[in-house]
């Protein structure tokens, strides 16, 4: 154990280390771009370099991005990673109540001990390692992924009808693509883009953030709600309310480091289910979702432990806990290192190496962005139109990185459209994200069952039965409570919900019932294998669409006949309907982005947008807003060209080479 | 007879100035002072993105210009995103080069997703490493210690990705003629080799087949040298003039035409749909595997200085050490002409019929 240490701590792996620090808290702050993509990107630099400086400085990067990643997901409701989706629920709100520090002083706290505690269950879980990850089979993965599905009560707000059906929204666009028979393309509409499936990052951006630019877009206020004077206590109050949140803290890095070691399931859903047991084993559940730092605390815990987790297969089993771990197995290889027995004997000091970088880079990331954050926590109270067209950049650029096509733009702008509807007639987003995530890996884990097990053995696996039980129970819970607190009337609302618009939130409903009924109908032409799944979703989710627009048409229906002015009060009394002049404009801004790059390329889109944004809608003068154009500009240019080295839009007129 | 001088004088200038027009342009190498994209066709992190890597680490020293390569990754469709940008949308300048794991079976099937014909792509080089078959040795009664031990196994599962996939069939067609359909099953929708290395692990299924990196980065490593399982045979490599011989980084492990005829007969040969289509998978599979290729509209100028390069780098003592520590073998290339051939030979003139079985075939995988 201590050789491990003495590697990290020798010139010039401590050097690479906080270097990677650095680069990852870097890589973290900005959305779209993630662990995964650093470790692509750093991964060539480390093949001239010894060992101990090459896992440093992988390993490094890797270990902060989920510290730094909190930044955009408190400041702007937009995850900077995959892996702060959760924060955004409860972290957003306090940014808008001028609590961002408070929620940074908690959440880097957090992260700094979650990712240790995550390095230290990596040393001592060594021993045991093989049967703890090989007792988890397909049947396994599928009761998880049915009780990750129980937390939707958690993230339902009190509409639990409404909950699941975004969840199953989410679980129907996770079929779009190949099937997993490979001979069926479902739901792709002829675009060879969505063949794969629809990459996450665009969704997750124009579900989340999109909403957001246009609302601060359309306000125009800052995104703190309140002055800047009536807030104090800040960052150590944060840092207080880890500490006092401990057992809730000891929970939440269990799940992440647990479900973190479980190959295929990934880091994606640790923060989901970390929250959503959060909110569930919370006694006073009213501020969830209206900024309540314990939906900071256990997203945040939980996504940092996790990456000790994802190492313990990579290292024993050469099986990636997840796709980052993917490329640090590539370069154990190109070291020429063999995981398994060599690293658990022979190489044990380089396994101990990994385990003290994670160790220290937690806590050296987390120190640094203690030091910052106070400064950074300043923009929420800017006002609007300086930090959008900042945003705007940023979201654009992240999520051109999925995969480098105009197709990510549109994938973005779409779901923007569909994220800003959702939010404004309160149908929660969180749920259809969780879906999202979810629906692949239940389905592949059911149809390999089906075939490995059989039908029905597979549920009377002693761990599977446990985590059925568990889910049932959950849901029971969930629904008893939900119906004691509506008889109270202490229903509470996430704030995802809270101004719903009813008009829209119906007329969404509506058009998703009919695709959930054109997609279930396709799939009766399609074998066994492709339709199977499709149906288990589209019939509940039609009969649960059903359910909600009855319930919200008679709402409808009695607002209505409390009117004097009809059908047009309604709609003029529709939020989205009055914001909808603005909202349009601005995104047919963005999309304007994605002409003027065909011409001419990012380099030059992106700033022409920013110039015309700050000029017409913030007003500034033309040098501002010219030098403000110029710097993102150049920014733009060194940071994701010649920085990470993206791939530029082949432009008409403009060749980048 | 001013004419015929100014002629004569023209006809010189002529061919002076042609002269060094020439000479300028043979004299700057098309490559110089440029940036090279290699785009990987598959997510960052997989075999085809490492192996990439080591090769773009290596190959701009044998560009002439010595360019700066950058490799990047652009997953999707089963590696037809890429291939499609590449056709497409890269600009035929010969600054993109795909460096893909490439989807032949894609182009039989007449997959929608494949908007391009990879004849019509410009081969450069490509590079196969051998795929192995495995199983737990615990997958029959008594044990499997060696193939012959195999041929008696039934009941086992064949752990697969999807049924369209080169893996899949290979390694259905290969059991199909072994040892016969009904002697084993197909669990297929495993969403990559990691979780079939898993499956193995959990003895989810018990039999697998993988190429050389992730023999040796998990297999051997963590099951072979553990007892847990016996690697059976190899798929043989075809040469041109109708041998079936062992890969030279395998030169121990059987081919599984050798392990066909200790059952069937040392005089043996398979036939039959299923032997053609095998035989037509193998030879596209077993020489070209990661494929190097640049839009169909680039200049010869850059086709040609690849290959150059290509033919050069594997002569490299340093990509050849770091290759061998990656990959643990030594790298099987072909360039230029000799794999434009492979390709329009098999892929220009596929038989209707083949196409037809496979066709029926795929929708009968899984079962």
């Amino acid at each position: 154990m201590l050789d491990g240490l003495w590697l990290v701590l020798q010139w010039p792996a401590i050097g690479y280390l906080i270097l990677g620090v650095l680069i990852g808290l870097y890589f973290g702050a900005i959305p779209g771009l993630s662990g995964l993509v650093g470790l692509a990107i750093l991964l060539p630099f480390t093949f001239f370099m010894e060992p101990a400086p090459a896992f440093a400085f992988l390993l490094g990067m890797f270990a902060v991005t989920t510290t730094s990643d909190t930044l955009a997901s408190v400041l702007l409701g937009v995850p900077g990673t995959a892996a702060s989706q959760a924060t955004i629920l409860d972290g957003y709100p306090l940014a808008m109540k001028g609590e961002a520090d408070r929620a940074f002083g908690a959440a880097f706290t957090v992260s700094a001990f979650g990712g240790v505690l995550g390095a230290v269950a990596l040393a001592v879980s060594i021993p045991i390692l093989k049967p703890l990850i090989f007792s988890f089979a397909k049947p396994e993965f599928f009761a998880l992924g049915v009780l990750g599905l129980t937390m939707i009560g958690s993230l339902s707000g009190g509409n639990m009808v409404k909950g699941l059906f975004a969840a199953l929204i989410g679980l129907l666009i996770s079929m779009v693509g190949y099937s997993l028979t490979g001979g069926v393309p479902r739901y792709w509409l002829g675009a060879t883009y969505l063949l794969e499936g629809i990459p996450i990052v665009p969704m997750v951006l124009g579900l989340f953030a999109v909403p957001e630019v246009i609302e601060l877009a359309v306000r125009n206020t800052s995104i703190s709600r309140v002055p800047r004077e009536s807030v104090s206590g800040g960052m150590r109050r944060g840092i207080l309310d880890a500490f006092k949140n401990w057992w809730l803290f000891l929970r939440s890095a269990s799940i992440g480091i647990y479900i973190g070691m479980l190959p295929g399931l990934g880091g994606v859903i640790v923060d989901w289910i970390a929250y959503g047991h959060a909110v569930q084993s919370a006694k006073d559940k009213s501020q969830f979702g209206k900024g309540d730092i314990r939906g900071v605390i256990a997203p945040e815990t939980a996504n940092n432990a996790m990456k000790g987790g994802a190492l313990m297969p990579t290292v024993a089993f050469g099986i990636p806990g997840s796709p980052a771990m993917a490329i640090l197995l590539g370069a154990f290889v190109i070291q020429g290192f063999m995981p398994g027995m060599q690293m658990l004997t022979t190489k044990l000091d380089v396994t101990f190496s990994m385990v003290w970088t994670l160790a220290i880079a937690n806590v050296l990331g987390a120190v640094l962005l203690l030091v910052w954050a106070k400064q950074i926590a300043k923009i929420t109270f800017l006002p609007s139109h300086l930090i959008v067209p900042a945003i705007v950049l940023f979201v654009m650029m992240g999520a051109w990185m999925s995969s480098n096509t105009l197709s990510d733009w549109w994938s973005m702008l779409v779901f923007g459209i569909i994220g800003y509807w959702m939010k404004q007639g309160g149908i929660p987003r969180p749920p259809l994200i969780l879906g999202f995530v979810l629906g692949p890996i239940m389905e592949s884990a059911l149809y390999v069952t089906y075939q490995a097990y059989g039908p029905i053995s597979w549920m009377f696996r002693p761990i599977c039965l446990v985590i059925l039980i568990l889910a049932v129970l959950t849901v029971i819970v969930s629904g008893l409570r939900a119906r004691r607190q509506n008889k109270e009337g202490a229903s509470v609302k996430i704030k995802e919900i809270q101004n719903e618009d009813q008009l829209a939130g119906f007329v969404f409903i509506f058009i998703m019932v009919l695709v959930f009924f054109l997609a279930g109908w396709q799939s009766l032409g399609w074998d066994r294998a492709t339709g199977q799944f499709p149906i288990v979703v589209c019939v509940p989710a039609v009969i649960l669409g059903l359910l909600a627009l009855m319930r919200d048409g008679s709402s409808l229906k009695s607002s209505y006949q409390k009117t004097k002015d009809g059908f047009k009060g309604l709609v003029a009394r529709s939020q989205v309907a009055r914001e909808l002049p603005k909202a349009s404009l601005l995104l047919l801004s963005l999309a304007g982005i994605v002409g003027v790059t065909v011409l001419f390329g990012q380099a030059v889109a992106i700033p022409i947008f920013i110039l015309g944004y700050l000029v017409i809608r913030g007003k500034t003068t033309w040098a501002f807003a010219f030098s403000y154009a110029l710097i993102s500009g150049v920014m733009l240019y060194f940071m994701f060209g010649e920085l990470i080295g993206i791939l530029w839009y082949p432009s008409i007129f403009i060749d980048y080479g | 007879m001013y004419t015929k001088v100014i002629s004569a004088f023209a006809v010189l200038l002529v061919a002076v100035f042609s002269t060094t027009v020439v000479s300028s342009v043979d004299a700057k190498p098309f490559y110089k002072g440029k940036r090279i994209v290699f785009l990987g066709n598959y997510p960052a992190g997989g075999a085809n993105s490492t192996e990439g890597r080591i090769f773009a680490a290596h190959v701009a020293r044998h560009i002439p210009g010595k360019p700066k390569i950058i490799f990047r990754d652009m997953g999707g469709a089963g590696g037809l995103v890429a291939t499609n940008f590449l056709a497409e949308a890269a600009r035929p300048n010969g600054m993109t080069v795909g460096f893909f794991t490439w989807n032949p079976v894609a182009q039989v099937l007449g997959d929608p997703g494949l908007r391009v014909k990879y004849p019509d792509l410009q081969f450069v080089a490509a590079a196969a490493p051998p795929v192995i078959c495995y199983i737990r040795k615990d997958a029959a009664p008594g044990g499997i210690n060696s193939p012959r031990d195999f041929l008696k196994a039934k009941g086992f599962k064949f752990g697969g990705l999807r049924t369209t996939s080169t893996h899949d069939l290979k390694g259905r067609l290969s059991l199909d003629l072994l040892i016969g359909p009904e002697n084993y099953k197909t669990v297929t929708g495993y969403r990559g080799f990691t979780p079939i290395f898993a499956a193995i692990h959990q003895n989810e299924v018990q039999y697998h087949t993988t190429s050389i990196p992730g023999y040796r980065r998990v297999v051997e490593p963590t099951m072979e040298k553990t007892g847990l399982v016996k690697v059976l045979y190899q798929y043989e490599t075809p040469t041109a003039d109708g041998r079936y011989i062992r890969n030279s980084n395998l030169p121990n492990l059987p081919t599984w035409l050798e392990v066909y005829k200790m059952k069937y007969g040392k005089n043996a040969m398979p036939s039959g749909m299923r032997w053609q289509t095998l035989k037509f998978l193998n030879t596209l599979n077993s020489q070209l595997f990661r494929m190097v290729f640049l839009p169909p509209k680039a200049p010869k100028a850059a086709r040609d200085a690849l290959r150059k390069a290509f033919s050069s780098v594997t002569k490299d003592k340093k990509f050849l050490a770091a290759y061998k520590k990656a990959i643990k073998a030594v790298p099987n290339v072909i360039v230029g002409a000799k794999g434009e051939k492979i390709i329009n030979a098999t892929l220009r003139n596929v038989d209707p019929k083949m196409v037809d079985f496979l066709k029926k075939y795929v929708k009968a995988g899984g079962k």
